[in-house]
């Protein structure tokens, strides 16, 4: 009997030991390859814009904006796949790269200056500086100046064989002028003009120039870069402010071979520009008049700063500047930019919103994404930019000279705030020197719209590289309805994105911005189904594959 | 039949050494004496697969004995891991022990006895994966130091684990200073639980999917095996 005992506790000691000898049976399948790739900390998000009507180049064709990044920062730039980037293409209006984080950390005392040179056929070609100052996502629009319709007070003036060149010097006096004598440059025989590389421009020389009216809004948004910039002052030194242009214009001189003029020597380039009588001498507060001093600047598009070249007095009725031009270096590439104007001290520019719910609704998030447009007291324009509203936090915008500015909010490829989850006043009037954070701005949710803003959780499954990753903030989407036409971007912000307005049990086709190209083709698909979470209903996974291109 | 005997002849070498070991005669041991309430306490020194540990051990009469000890162990591993794409090294540390509450009741005379108890179940392993070479991601060389780290960490479902046993020897002798105890038992610690954490690149590794996956595949493992040999000395 005792024996019996002994071997059924030994039986129930092996009963209950016994599973812990099961095979492990773990299937890799099923684990989660999954990697956050948020390995860039700087991304720029560039829009392409018509300067005219201010809608996105290539949103409804397939036209695709040639993009050369240069300066000697330029050597960062990396694409979605982490290659260096130097020359690349718009996609549907945008483009998105990033900076190598471990080559290139940018900062206020030590920026990161890039210039972005845009070509497009058809459009007239410009060169916008970027200087970063910190890291995050920072938004850029490029507006470009259609030659067929250009916006009002954009003066396009192109001049086949305007001149000659021989043995590295022009042969002859020429002088050539927009339609309505806005612009005037005078190229003196004897006056050599070379190329970047030192080479003398040879045989039929072709000037194009455009001018812009600052005064016009249309044209103001050609202004290269926005009015905030980094100039060499008259002083020699390193100014950070705002230009308060009176007038700009690009000039390009070109020989038979395709030779840019970058320099010239031996003579002096007259140039002669008329200002519109509207425009406001800020050092007076009163329209400009005779005698008035005009700063006039050159923008050295590799290191995308603005270098003083000299005062000018405006001449007499009718208001005319005019400036002689004895030698230096001022053309890059497809032309160079030159402002008359005067640089004033910034303020920072700060917003905080407030969202309201009139209805009490839920499921929209209290987070959006504005277009804005800044039009300075007189009417010129400033700068366009994007902004990320993240509930009441305060939204930097930048830096604009003292006096009141006009801002106006368009939702995401959406002039009409028609789609906009969120309808900010149509204008704002600030003035930023005054307000530090103190105005709130309302936000008031636009009940015409339907459905909900569901947050998702992004990831991509890079088919070649067999692996899921996380979608990195800066990294652009767009989503539309099945069926319809227009696309709305969004921005992702640490891996999570919001798709504002959805509706139930409709599909929507979805896209990412990667390396040039908006993939999948055709789109992915995503229908809005039940939540499968009912606790966290507006917050759902968002998962494709993609090819990375790694 | 024949499977009993053989069973009966290996639990009879597993018992004989024990008996022989501790000097106890069985027979000897008077059956009708009778221990203070206060006498018959011990001190025990153990190595089991729950870590060492010491016990304090009292006699209750002839068949039963508690015991209330503490035991820990803690073995740290490294093994470099060759990944697609970079190595990593794989920091592991196996932590076992907790006190322990347990009875022993000895059913043939005073030499094999069954235990039962409770430990407080301190058993924790946890694996550190990180990184030890530079990830190249296109142009960019991403240094080890930033690609994060990886760790997981699978520790009891129940913090209190039933324990089981059959012992041969004693753990407290009536009529010797030493005694020795060896055992053979096993803890009901229920599905371990496995607990995920990243940082940095490695960070969704650390998903909730995984930790379910990883959960799934250890799941059986409910009951963990318990080999024990302890050397006690009594006191009074």
């Amino acid at each position: 009997m005792k024996s019996l005992k002994l071997i059924g506790a030994f039986i129930l000691i092996l009963a209950m030991g016994g599973p812990s000898c099961q095979k492990f049976n773990l299937n890799t399948d099923d684990l989660d390859i999954k990697l956050d790739m948020n390995i860039v900390k700087t991304v720029l998000i560039v829009q392409f814009r018509d300067a005219n009507t201010s809608s996105l180049i290539g949103a409804n064709d397939n036209s695709r904006i040639n993009v050369s990044i240069i300066g000697d920062d330029s050597q960062w730039v990396v694409n979605n796949s982490g290659f260096h980037l130097s020359d690349t293409h718009s996609a549907g209006g945008y483009l998105t790269f990033g900076l190598d984080p471990y080559k290139a950390k940018p900062s206020e005392a030590d920026p990161v200056r890039l210039t972005l040179l845009a070509e497009l056929s058809g459009y007239v070609s410009t060169s916008v500086p970027v200087v970063i100052t910190g890291e995050g996502q920072q938004y850029i629009s490029v507006f470009m100046i259609n030659q067929v319709s250009p916006p009002a007070g954009v003066t396009i003036s192109a001049n086949k064989n305007a001149g000659n060149s021989s043995d590295g010097k022009v042969s002859q006096n020429f002088k050539v002028a927009t339609t309505n004598k806005s612009l005037e440059v005078t190229v003196p025989v004897g006056i050599s003009i070379r190329d970047a590389t030192g080479n003398p421009l040879q045989g039929k020389l072709d000037l194009t120039f455009v001018q812009a009216d600052p005064t016009k809004l249309g044209a103001g948004r050609s202004f290269p870069g926005g009015h905030k910039v980094e100039a060499t002052s008259e002083s020699g030194s390193k100014d950070k402010g705002s230009f308060a242009p009176a007038g700009f214009f690009k000039i390009d001189i070109a020989d038979e071979y395709g030779k840019h003029g970058a320099s010239f020597s031996e003579g002096t380039l007259e140039i002669k520009a008329k200002i519109d009588p509207s425009v406001i001498n800020p050092e007076t507060g009163q329209p400009v008049k005779t005698g008035d001093k005009v700063g006039l600047w050159n923008l050295e598009e590799k290191t995308g700063q603005w270098n003083f070249v000299k005062n000018i007095f405006v001449g007499q009725d009718p208001l005319e500047l005019k400036a002689d031009l004895s030698s230096g270096s001022f053309i890059s590439g497809g032309g160079s930019w030159f402002n008359f104007g005067w640089l004033l001290q910034n303020c920072t520019a700060l917003l905080q919103f407030s969202f309201s719910s009139p209805n009490g609704l839920i499921g929209v998030t209290q987070q959006a994404e504005f277009d804005i447009e800044v039009i300075s007291q007189s009417g010129s324009w400033e700068y366009s930019g994007h902004i990320n509203i993240f509930g009441t936090l305060p939204v930097v915008i930048g830096s604009f000279a003292p006096g009141n500015h006009v801002i106006t909010f368009y939702y995401n490829g959406d002039r009409q705030l028609t789609n906009s989850p969120w309808l900010a006043p149509n204008l704002v009037t600030r003035n930023f020197c005054l307000y530090s954070d103190g105005e709130i701005i309302p936000l008031v949710q636009n009940t015409a719209i339907l459905g909900h803003d569901i947050t998702f959780n992004a990831e991509i499954f890079c088919t070649d590289r067999n692996a899921a990753l996380t979608v990195p903030s800066g990294t652009l989407l767009h989503f539309r309805e099945k069926g319809t036409t227009e696309w709305i971007t969004v921005t992702t912000n640490g891996s999570q994105v919001i798709l504002p307005g959805l509706i139930l049990n409709k599909t929507y086709e979805v896209q990412v911005l990667n390396d040039a190209s908006w993939t999948p083709v055709p789109p992915y698909e995503y229908t809005l189904g039940q939540p499968d979470d009912p606790a966290n209903p507006y917050v759902r996974n968002l998962s494709f594959s993609i090819d990375c291109g790694g | 039949m024949k499977k009993v005997i053989s069973l009966t002849l290996i639990l009879g070498l597993l018992v004989l050494p024990w008996n022989h070991l501790c000097g106890q005669d069985s027979d000897s041991v008077p059956q009708a004496k009778h221990y203070s309430p206060l006498g018959l306490w011990g001190l025990g020194l153990k190595a089991t697969t729950d870590g060492f540990g010491v016990e304090l051990v009292k006699g209750f009469g002839q068949r039963l004995n508690i015991r209330i000890g503490y035991s820990t162990l803690a073995i740290p591993f490294s093994q470099e891991i060759p990944l697609d794409g970079f190595s990593a090294r794989a920091d592991a540390k196996f932590k076992f022990g907790g006190a322990n509450l347990l009875i022993d009741f000895y059913a043939v005379k005073n030499v094999i006895h069954i235990t039962g108890g409770v430990l407080q179940n301190a058993m924790k392993h946890s694996v550190t994966i990180t990184p030890t070479s530079d990830y190249q991601f296109g142009d960019i060389l991403v240094p080890a130091a930033d690609l994060g780290s990886l760790e997981a960490t699978v520790t009891p479902e129940y913090k209190f684990s039933p324990y089981v046993a059959l012992g041969f020897g004693n753990t407290l002798s009536r009529q010797h200073r030493v005694s020795f105890n060896f055992e053979l038992g096993a803890l009901y610690h229920g599905a371990p639980q496995v607990n995920l954490s990243g940082t940095n690149m490695l960070g969704p590794m650390a998903s909730p999917n995984n930790a379910q996956v990883l959960m799934t595949a250890i799941g059986q493992y409910k009951w963990y095996p318990m080999i024990s040999m302890q050397l006690s000395f009594r006191i009074i």
